[in-house]
């Protein structure tokens, strides 16, 4: 609780001026507070009433601050609830008249300090667009707000655009399942709605609501009505997003997607017994052969599905001779002696397209590939 | 709140001609719904949208 405090409160009557001076100080260390005043005290010519009137103000601040240096003596801060903050700001000196005022907010203080629970539901509350005065800390880093710890990095995943001129068009429809979150932004001149929707099996969706950046509040719905651009923000905690028009009237919307990803692991755990590295079986596309002359030639197409690759020299005598992706070049690269087979292997995965050279015409090279 | 002045659907599209209140000028809105309820839904949010 050492959200706002009290750090001085005092009265300062003298015969002239009748003063109250409130003051704190806040989180950051910024001071915080002000004076009240009532006013010239009537003094020379003031009839025994007034002086009565006068006396009976003096004892009210006078209780009131003494109410308070006790609650400072009996605890080291002392939270002011924004209402009562709200209040002490808004007394004005015809409060004073009856120092009932003063005396009802702080006793409102003392009998009711603010809790860290009322405290966090104001902070919510202004969050979603109702105003209380006061201060909040803020969480002004995205690491704080998608629970990144520490040893963790926000990584943009990837990039992704949009567009839409009519009802029913979908503006964007996205696999976010690598994702921690989604920072979509809207630009162009248009007069749509659009709904912004969430799947875990990319057939049934859900509403989505996303948080406005630029208005904070103003997004709250999974819709998003009007001609209204800026940037929303999800977290996402399904497999798949989209954004869809849902009623058009004029104009062109388009639509920037960015996905972010947490990279980056926190810990580290020992693993024993029997471990299965390759976790899904592979299939053998169908036994080939290719005939190899002493010219570079193409002999494994690129093939992004491959998983594996086993090339046999079938000839007796001849070399044959390997590039990936690049022309080859006779006994260099890896190379095939006669009667002998090359696997591909973790260490030597690639995808890419395999030329291949052999130092004689027509020399057989059989082929077995999986996906 | 509004005034549907004239309606047509086509496909799963509805097509109304609607005048808000407050507004000279009728519009015409295409709406991704034939759902009547979805369809007040809609003009509602945007004539909310334009009170602000």
């Amino acid at each position: 609780m050492a959200d706002l405090s009290f750090d001085e409160a005092k009265s300062t009557p003298n015969d002239d001026l009748l003063a109250v001076q409130v003051s704190g100080q806040n989180p950051d260390g910024t001071q915080w507070g002000g004076m009240k005043t009532q006013g010239a005290v009537p003094t020379g010519g003031a009839t025994v009433a007034e002086q009565e009137t006068q006396t009976a103000r003096l004892a009210a601040i006078e209780t009131a601050t003494e109410a308070i240096e006790t609650r400072l003596a009996n605890q080291a801060t002392l939270a002011v609830q924004n209402d009562q903050l709200s209040a002490l700001n808004s007394l004005a000196a015809e409060d004073f008249a009856t120092q009932t005022t003063l005396a009802a907010v702080l006793a409102k203080i003392i009998a009711a300090p603010a809790t860290e629970a009322t405290l966090a539901l104001q902070a919510t509350q202004t969050q979603m667009g109702t105003h209380f005065s006061g201060l909040y800390s803020r969480q002004d880093t995205a690491n704080t707000s998608l629970g990144v710890l520490e040893g963790q990095t926000v990584k943009l995943i990837s990039t992704n655009a949009g567009t839409a001129t009519g009802a029913a068009q979908t503006i964007v429809s996205l696999d976010v399942g690598e994702a921690s979150f989604i920072s979509y932004q809207i630009s162009g001149t248009f007069n749509m709605t659009q709904i912004w929707e969430c799947s875990n099996d990319n057939t049934n969706w859900v509403a989505c609501p996303m948080a406005s950046l630029n208005a904070p509040g103003n997004a709250a719905t999974s819709q998003q009505p009007g001609s209204k651009t800026g940037i929303y923000t999800v977290q996402t905690n399904f497999r798949y997003w989209r954004a869809r028009v849902s009623a058009w009237s004029s104009g062109t919307l388009n639509a920037t997607v960015l996905l972010f990803g947490v990279a980056g692991s926190v810990s580290t755990q020992a693993v024993t017994g029997n471990v299965t590295t390759k976790g899904q079986y592979i299939t053998g596309s169908a036994p080939a052969t290719s005939s190899v002359g002493v010219a570079d030639q193409a002999l494994v197409s690129q093939n992004f599905s491959r998983k594996g690759l086993i090339l046999t020299n079938t000839h007796a005598t001849q070399r044959v001779s390997l590039a990936f992706g690049a022309t080859a070049v006779l006994d260099s690269g890896i190379t095939i002696m006669p009667g002998q087979q090359w696997k591909m292997d973790e260490y030597s995965y690639s995808n890419s397209a395999i030329r291949a050279i052999a130092s004689g015409a027509a020399t057989v090279v059989s082929i077995q590939e999986f996906t | 709140m509004y005034q549907i002045q004239e309606q047509s659907t086509e496909g799963e599209i509805t097509i109304v001609t609607v005048l808000f209140d407050g507004d000279l000028e009728p519009e015409v809105w295409h709406i991704a719904s034939t759902d009547e309820d979805q369809i007040d839904k809609e003009l509602t949010l945007i004539y909310e949208e334009k009170q602000k």
